[in-house]
C-alpha cells in the first residue's frame, strides 16, 4: 500500500520536474530595459529589505510597481527565472552573486539608488553601540577592514578574519545567511563580509561570537527584544528603522540594482545526476537535510507528548465539569486557553512565545519550539479527547456508577479506553498536521527539514531538487506514522470484534 | 400482604420534576424483603424515573427513600455504598465494551475491595455458570447476542451481592426469541428470594413471577395489588383501558 503511494508520488515528482524544465526553456522575453520600464511591472523584493521601500514608492500614482515580496532573495530569483515576475530589486553585491550563478540573468547598468550599510543594536544598549563603533573605526584604521572588503567584494585576496577568543562571554549576532557576499553558508559554516567584521568586533570586546541564523525580517525584533546582542545583515540606514533601533557607524556603501532576464536564453544542459550531485553530495549538503530531519523529529515527538499531556488534563477538567459541575476554575481556564490557541495562527503563537514570553530568558530554541507546538497541539488534542469521551455511550457511565464505582474509576477504567479508541483517527490526523506545521520553526532560526532544504536552495539557486526531497521525506514520515496507527487500530479491533 | 416480612425499602411521598414538568407526584410504598414487584404502566408515566431514584442515579425533588429504615438521601450517606446494596440492570445492558464478559462481572467487586481479585474471579465464573454462559467468559460484549449480554449484566449486578435488584425494562431491547432466556434467569432469581423491582412490558412475567404489581399512571401509583387483583379485577379506569389496549395489540400480533 505504502509502496504504491510512494511510487505514485515519485512519478508525480518526475512529471512535475519535466514540466518545470519545459517552462524554463520557454523563458519569457525580458520586458525591462531601464528603470523607466519598471512601472506596472511585477518586481520581486526581499521582505524587510530597503529595496521593498524604494520599489513601493516608485512611480507615483501613474506608474506604480507591482511589488511581490519574498522571504528569500533566492525565491525571488527563481520566480524571475520562471517568468513569474519581470525583475528583481536587491543590493548590488548579492545581485552580482546571483547573476554569476545564473548566466541567463543580467543587472541593469542604471543604479536604482545608493545607500550605506550598518549594524543594528538595541536602543537600551548604548554602551555596546559605543564599543562596536570604536571597533569598526579601529579596523578601518589598521587596514583589516580593507583586506576583508577586498576578499568578499573585489575577490582580490584570500584574507579572512577569524575569531581569536574562543571561550569568552557570548556575543550573539542575529543575521540571515542568505545574502552573499555579506553572509552566506559555505559548507556547514556561515561566512561573509559582515561575519568577519563581527569576528573582529567580538575580539575587540573580548567576547566569543555566536551566530543565530534567522529570517531577515525577524532580525530587528530579535535584537530589540534582547534575543541577540546585535544584528548585521546588510541593513540599510533608514529613518523608519532608526525609530526602533540604533545603527552602528556605517561600514559599506551599497547600491540597489535591478536584475532582469537576459535576452539570450542560453541554458546549460545539466543531467539528473549533475543536479543531484550539486544539491546533495557537493560539500556534504545532504547534512542540512539530515540535521533538519533530526530537529523536525525531535520537535514533533516531544511536542506531541506535551500536547497529549495538556490535552488530557484539560479534557479531564472539562468532562468532570460537564458531568457534575466540579473544577469550575480549571474549566474556565481551559476554555480560555482553547479560545486563544485555536483563534490565532500557529506562526503568530510561535513568534509570541519566542519573542515575548521568553524574551528575557536565555532558553534553548528547540525547547521553545517544543513548548509552542505542544501548547498549540494540546488545545486540539483536548477537544479530540473530549469529543471521544462524549462519544462513549452514557449508559457505560451509568452502569459503572450503578455498581458503586467512583466517577474517577469509571472514567479511567471504562470511559477513557473507549474514548481513546474512538479518538485514534482524529488524533493521528492531529499529529500528522503537527509534523507538517513544525516547518515554520525557521522563523525562530531553527534548522528543521524545511529550512535544511531552504539552505541548500540558497546555495545552489535551484528550487526543484531540494523542495522535492523535503516533500518526499515529509511524505514518508506521515506515511510511516499512518501505517503504525492503522496497525494499532487493527489490533484493537481484533480484541473486541 | 407480606406484613409478616421485614420492610427493606420505604418510599415516602417521592416527587420528581424536570424544570416545570412534574414526573412523579408523590409516591409512597413499602417494599418487603423477598418481594418481586412488577411495575407496569403507559410509557412516560415515570416508571423508570422512579426506579432510577432508588439507587440514586437520579435525585428526587422531594420526599424520602429509606433503606433498612435509614434515609439514603441524607447528606452524610455515601452514594456508592447505597449502590453497592441496590443493583441495577438496564434496558440496553450497558456492559463495559472494553472488557470481556468475565472482567465485566469481576471488575467492580475487585476494584471496590468487596472481594479479593481471586475471589472476584471465582465468583464471576460461578455466576457465568449460573447464567449459562461459562463458554463466553473471554468474549467482548460486541461478540455476544443481546440476550447473552443481558444475562451477563444480571450476573454483573449479582457479583456485588446486592440486597435488592432493580430491572429497568430488561427485555425491551431484545429480539423476541431472546426474551425467554433472560426471563428464565430472572425467574430463578425470584425463586432464590432476591428482592426485585422490575419495570416491564412482559405481562406474562408480571402475572407469573411477581407477587405484587404496581400500575403507574400520571406520576402516581394508580393501583397496587397482587397479579390476580390487577389483571383479573382491575378497578381503576386507566388500568382497564391500559389492559384492554394491550389485549388488542396482542390479538393483532397473533392475527
Amino acid at each position: 500500500m505504502i509502496r504504491n503511494t510512494l511510487l505514485l508520488f515519485i512519478s508525480l515528482a518526475v512529471s512535475l520536474s519535466l514540466s518545470a524544465c519545459e517552462s524554463q526553456k520557454n523563458a519569457l522575453e525580458n520586458r525591462v530595459f531601464s528603470i523607466q520600464d519598471l512601472g506596472h511591472k511585477k518586481v520581486g523584493v526581499q521582505i524587510g529589505n530597503t529595496a521593498d521601500i524604494y520599489a513601493s514608492d516608485f512611480g507615483g500614482d501613474t506608474a506604480k510597481i507591482d511589488v511581490e515580496r519574498y522571504t528569500k532573495l533566492a525565491d525571488a530569483i527563481q520566480a524571475l527565472l520562471q517568468g513569474k515576475i519581470d525583475a528583481v530589486m536587491s543590493d548590488d553585491q548579492p545581485a552580482k552573486a546571483f547573476v554569476r550563478q545564473n548566466p541567463s540573468l543580467r543587472i541593469l547598468d542604471e543604479v536604482f539608488v545608493e545607500e550605506t550599510y550598518a549594524g543594528v543594536i538595541a536602543k537600551e544598549n548604548q554602551s555596546l553601540l559605543d564599543s562596536v563603533n570604536l571597533a569598526i573605526r579601529e579596523m578601518k584604521a589598521n587596514g583589516i577592514y580593507d583586506s576583508i572588503f577586498n576578499r568578499y567584494i573585489y575577490r582580490t585576496s584570500d584574507f579572512r578574519y577569524t575569531q581569536k577568543i574562543k571561550n569568552g562571554p557570548k556575543l550573539v549576532l542575529a543575521t540571515n545567511a542568505q545574502f552573499p557576499p555579506y553572509e552566506y553558508h559555505e559548507g556547514e559554516e556561515i561566512i561573509g563580509l559582515d561575519i568577519d567584521i563581527c569576528n573582529y568586533i567580538a575580539d575587540y570586546l573580548g567576547r566569543t561570537l555566536e551566530i543565530q541564523d534567522i529570517e531577515f525580517d525577524a532580525i530587528i525584533n530579535a535584537v530589540s527584544s534582547g534575543k541577540a546582542d546585535m544584528g548585521f545583515a546588510g541593513f540599510t540606514v533608514t529613518e523608519e528603522r532608526k525609530k526602533s533601533i540604533h545603527f552602528t557607524d556605517d561600514y559599506t556603501l551599497s547600491k540597489i540594482v535591478v536584475i532582469v532576464r537576459g535576452n539570450q536564453a542560453e541554458e546549460v544542459e545539466e543531467s539528473f545526476s549533475d543536479h543531484f550531485y550539486k544539491n546533495f553530495i557537493k560539500d556534504s549538503r545532504w547534512k542540512f537535510i539530515v540535521q533538519g530531519l533530526g530537529n523536525t523529529l525531535l520537535i514533533s515527538f516531544f511536542a506531541a507528548i506535551l500536547g497529549i499531556l495538556i490535552g488530557f488534563l484539560i479534557a479531564m477538567f472539562r468532562v468532570n465539569n460537564e458531568f457534575n459541575g466540579s473544577y469550575k476554575i480549571p474549566n474556565a481556564i481551559g476554555k480560555a486557553y482553547l479560545a486563544v490557541v485555536r483563534g490565532t495562527p500557529m506562526m503568530v503563537q510561535l513568534l509570541i512565545i519566542y519573542y515575548i514570553v521568553f524574551s528575557s530568558v536565555n532558553i534553548n530554541k528547540i525547547l521553545v519550539a517544543i513548548i509552542a507546538f505542544g501548547v498549540n497541539s494540546g488545545a486540539y488534542v483536548s477537544e479530540i479527547i473530549r469529543s471521544g469521551i462524549k462519544g462513549v455511550d452514557p449508559g457505560q457511565i451509568e452502569a459503572g456508577r450503578s455498581l458503586g464505582l467512583r466517577f474517577r474509576t469509571v472514567l479511567i477504567s471504562i470511559v477513557y479506553p473507549q474514548a481513546f479508541k474512538h479518538s485514534l483517527p482524529a488524533l493521528t490526523n492531529e499529529f500528522i498536521s503537527l509534523i507538517k506545521e513544525t516547518s515554520i520553526v525557521g522563523y525562530i532560526g531553527l534548522t528543521d527539514l524545511t529550512r535544511g532544504g531552504d539552505i541548500i536552495r540558497s546555495m545552489t539557486y535551484e528550487a526543484m531538487f531540494p523542495l522535492l526531497a523535503v516533500a518526499a521525506i515529509y511524505f514518508m514520515l506521515v506515511a510511516g506514522l499512518s501505517s503504525v496507527v492503522s496497525k494499532l487500530e487493527k489490533r484493537m479491533k481484533k480484541n473486541e470484534r | 400482604m407480606n406484613a409478616n416480612r421485614e420492610i427493606l425499602i420505604q418510599v415516602k411521598d417521592l416527587c420528581k420534576s424536570y424544570g416545570e414538568k412534574q414526573i412523579l407526584k408523590g409516591i409512597s410504598l413499602d417494599i418487603h424483603k423477598g418481594d418481586v414487584v412488577a411495575i407496569i404502566g403507559p410509557s412516560g408515566c415515570g416508571k423508570s424515573t422512579f426506579l432510577r431514584q432508588l439507587n440514586l442515579l437520579e435525585k428526587p425533588t422531594s420526599g424520602d427513600i429509606r433503606l433498612d429504615g435509614k434515609s439514603i438521601l441524607a447528606k452524610d450517606v455515601s452514594k456508592p455504598e447505597i449502590r453497592k446494596r441496590v443493583g441495577m440492570v438496564f434496558q440496553q445492558f450497558n456492559l463495559f465494551k472494553n472488557m470481556t464478559a468475565l472482567k465485566n462481572i469481576m471488575f467492580a467487586p475487585a476494584k471496590l475491595g468487596v472481594l479479593s481479585k481471586a475471589e472476584a474471579e471465582a465468583k464471576a465464573k460461578e455466576l457465568l455458570e449460573r447464567v449459562g454462559l461459562s463458554d463466553r467468559a473471554d468474549h467482548y460484549p460486541a461478540q455476544l447476542s443481546g440476550g447473552q449480554q443481558q444475562r451477563i449484566a444480571i450476573a454483573r449486578a449479582l457479583a456485588m451481592n446486592p440486597e435488592a435488584l432493580l430491572f429497568d425494562e430488561p427485555t425491551s431491547a431484545l429480539d423476541p426469541e431472546m426474551v425467554g432466556e433472560v426471563l428464565k434467569i430472572m425467574k430463578d432469581l425470584a425463586k432464590s428470594g432476591m428482592t426485585m423491582l422490575v419495570v416491564t412490558h412482559e405481562m406474562s412475567f408480571a402475572r407469573e413471577v411477581a407477587n405484587r404489581v404496581l400500575f403507574f399512571a400520571d406520576g402516581i401509583v394508580k393501583e397496587d395489588g397482587t397479579p390476580e387483583e390487577i389483571f383479573d379485577h382491575p378497578k381503576d379506569a386507566r388500568l382497564q383501558e391500559f389492559l384492554s389496549a394491550l389485549k388488542n395489540s396482542l390479538a393483532l400480533e397473533i392475527a
